[in-house]
């Protein structure tokens, strides 16, 4: 019988490892409840930035501003972005928005895209809420194009243009490195 | 020896645990990847219904799961059913086998169905008198409806998407048309002006006719039981009156009217009229393209009749002059209006303005119609009816009218005034599903989508198919054309915002919700609860986007991060879409 003398401890191991195999689906399929064990995505932040082509547009002039978002971690990709831009209303006016869903940009599909809401006596407002219907290798990262917005000066003075102040109003959802 | 065979024993029975017990919990594993391949199967996908004698028992379960190499997949709803999924399993092979177990009292394939998305309206659903088209034909020969899939099953349209629509005159307060007009101007006159109704008289009885009979192609109140369906569905309609008191519809009021309906913000415009080029001069017709331009510039879209011009008959006597009320509209005549020529399939305006989507006429066997333009400057054909009104009246597009004498609220016109609206119905569908397109994506999808082989030859691009635009639209991951992006200095400006409060998360930071029901794939993107993760479940998701919804039903909810008993939590946003995701069948 040598070599097959089992110590009492292996023994008792062996018994506590078989329980859990045993006991753990059964709890599992009794219950039906699943937790999720899967790693999840590190956490970070965004920041959304404005740039503008002019910076003293004559009155009645158009001007692009381009609204971009950076990752903050290089491992997150972006999926989704939904966020809200006020405007001067007495001095501007949205002329279009045109959502970053084209060729390479980094959504596929605008559900929510305006541009002339009213949100105080001071700012009207303009949403877009973009995603990108991508598997996560095909996402981007660093920062990502977010919408081409076109205005007309009103009249002369100083004027506004600024993402809401209310984060409530800003979403942006990813995930992390395949 | 006795702590040997406990101990070989013990071993064994570990060995035969761990190859019994992951089969059994693999029976009972939802989140195992189902097969979605289907193309084997027409009627039915890789599934089957399994209906037990008595409800069954979870060790009945995994005994039909191991005997038939079947899965389980969830239950019916009050019976004592269960779906299984059969993998590359024979089907009629699985259910033979199947209904050979003592325990199982019936079972099916899990037939697949088709969305019928069938609006109500009775010009959509009444059944045709045997050798006649349904009422509504055109709406089924453009796809827009159908026994099948149909445009309507992809959209149906959005409240905020807006056509004007350019013609004669209106009745604004039809019927069928109530609380779809968001605007109504007049624009029979010098400059554009809005209005609150228009009031018909006799002056203009035939152009409100006409114009009412082009809104309802538009944008008739459909699946509202009443009347006729439109081809924008729920689309609504700015309407802009173009004949005076006179009876006159002159080119200065169109080119105001195509102006004024793109500074409003139209991204569609609908012009069921228009002029032959031998009866313009060159200033004219530059001045109505220049309208078009600027419409275009504006990122609207004009949709334009190409005219009922086609037939090579003459109608007139040969060497005879016809009288001042025999000249048609086919006829050229000088600047006091005498009769110089009949013309034939002569090109028109602003159906041949540059980027405006022309559209010819079909007949209900989907032929060109004998009046219809044709051409290669025509970019597509559409329903537009011909018909003999004392014989087959069936054959041309019913729509609103004025209500007559005896309150009849709809009645029958042709021509490509009829085929021009429902186009422009279905870019107001386009739009719907994607906002951002621009117009001249908006012109591509239907051109590029339109079939070649109906009425071949007869225009640019071939008959317009609904739902092959919409489906190509759904599809499309990028677009056909780029939008130009503007040059930009390298500098922020203004507005620089960080976001503590949603950074990044691939899954919600609180608790998922307990399974719903049978819905076992809920809190990973099943919307639907249909066992898959596919585009099915992201559609619920855009209808449900930005919106508070109902945990019930459980089969229609896009709420994959709720938490169960904060009711704001459902909120449906872009935390759900990333689930849907992270986890969609690729």
């Amino acid at each position: 019988m040598y070599g097959l003398n089992i110590p009492k401890k292996h023994i008792i191991a062996s018994f506590f490892v078989l329980l859990m195999v045993v006991v753990l689906p059964l709890v599992i399929i009794l219950v039906q409840k699943r937790q999720d064990i899967r790693p999840r995505a590190l956490q970070g932040n965004a920041n959304l930035l404005l740039s503008v082509d002019k910076n003293s547009p004559g009155e009645k002039e158009e001007i692009h501003v381009m609204a971009t978002v950076q990752l903050t971690n290089t491992t997150l990709l972006i999926s989704g972005a939904d966020f809200t831009i006020l405007y001067d209303k007495a001095k501007l006016e949205a002329v279009s928005v045109v959502p970053a869903i084209s060729g390479s940009d980094a959504f596929t599909e605008a559900p929510i895209v305006t541009k002339e809401g009213s949100f105080d006596s001071t700012y009207n407002f303009l949403r877009v809420a973009e995603v990108a219907n991508k598997a996560a290798g095909l996402l981007k990262s660093n920062s990502a194009k977010l919408a081409d917005i076109t205005f007309r000066t009103k009249v002369a003075g100083q004027a506004v243009i600024k993402y809401a102040d209310d984060n409530n109003l800003l979403q942006i959802v990813g995930t992390s490195t395949p | 020896m006795k702590i040997f065979l406990k101990s070989a024993l013990t071993i064994v029975s570990v060995i035969l645990l761990l190859i019994v017990f992951p089969k059994m919990v693999k029976a009972a594993d939802n989140y195992r990847p189902i097969p979605t391949e289907r193309a084997s199967l027409p009627t039915a996908n890789k599934e089957i219904i399994v209906g037990f004698k008595e409800p069954p028992k979870t060790k009945n379960l995994i005994s039909l799961s191991r005997q038939k190499k079947i899965v389980v997949k969830n239950g019916l709803s009050s019976t004592k059913a269960m779906v299984f999924s059969i993998g590359d399993k024979n089907i009629n092979e699985t259910l033979t086998d199947v209904k050979k177990d003592p325990n199982v009292a019936y079972a099916y394939p899990n037939y697949r169905f088709n969305l019928l998305n069938i609006p109500n309206d009775p010009g959509i659903i009444a059944m045709p008198t045997p050798g006649e088209p349904r009422l509504q034909w055109n709406m089924f020969n453009m796809k827009l409806a159908g026994t099948g899939k149909s445009a309507w099953d992809v959209s149906t349209g959005s409240e905020s998407v807006n056509v004007a629509v350019i013609d004669g005159s209106f009745d604004s307060t039809h019927t069928d048309l109530t609380g779809k007009i968001t605007k109504l101007a007049d624009c029979a006159k010098a400059t554009c002006t809005q209005v609150l109704s228009f009031s018909n008289n006799e002056n203009n009885f035939m152009g409100t006719y006409h114009g009412t009979h082009v809104a309802g192609l538009v944008a008739a109140g459909t699946n509202n039981s009443k009347g006729i369906a439109s081809s924008g569905y729920n689309t609504k309609i700015t309407v802009i009156r173009l004949m005076d008191d006179n009876g006159d519809m002159n080119i200065s009021y169109l080119i105001n009217a195509i102006r004024w309906a793109a500074d409003q913000g139209n991204r569609i415009v609908n012009v069921s009229l228009g002029q032959m080029q031998e009866n313009l001069d060159s200033v004219a017709i530059s001045e109505l393209n220049a309208a078009a331009s600027y419409a275009w510039g504006k990122n609207t879209l004009v949709v334009a009749a190409a005219g009922n011009c086609g037939n090579s008959v003459n109608p007139h006597l040969p060497g005879v002059t016809p009288a001042p009320d025999e000249i048609d509209a086919c006829d050229q005549v000088d600047d006091n209006g005498n009769f110089v020529k009949h013309v034939v399939n002569p090109i028109m305006y602003p159906a041949n303005s540059p980027n405006v989507l022309s559209v010819a006429a079909l007949k209900e066997d989907n032929t060109l119609a004998s009046y219809s333009a044709h051409g290669s400057w025509v970019s597509v054909s559409a329903p537009g009816g011909e018909c003999d009104p004392d014989a087959d009246l069936y054959n041309c597009i019913l729509s609103t009218v004025p209500p007559d004498e005896n309150d009849y609220q709809y009645g029958y016109l042709s021509g490509t005034s009829q085929a021009s609206p429902l186009v422009s119905g279905l870019a107001s569908l386009l739009l719907s599903v994607k906002p951002a397109l621009s117009n001249s994506q908006l012109k591509s999808y239907i051109e590029s989508t339109a079939n070649k082989s109906i009425a071949s030859g007869s225009t640019k691009n071939g008959a317009v198919d609904a739902l092959a635009a919409l489906e190509a639209l759904n599809g499309a991951t990028g677009t056909p054309v780029k939008t130009p992006t503007p040059t930009l200095s390298p500098y922020p400006t203004t507005g620089v915002a960080k976001l503590p409060k949603q950074p990044p998360v691939p899954y919600p930071s609180a608790p998922y919700c307990p399974v719903l029901g049978n819905c076992l794939k809920k809190n990973t993107g099943d919307a639907n609860c249909d066992g898959l993760i596919n585009t099915s479940d992201y559609t619920i998701w855009k209808q449900q986007f930005d919106k508070m919804v109902s945990v019930t039903p459980v089969n229609q909810n896009a709420n994959f991060s709720c938490v169960e008993g904060n009711n704001s939590s459902y909120f449906i946003d872009l935390q759900d879409f990333e689930i849907w995701r992270k986890n969609k069948s690729p």
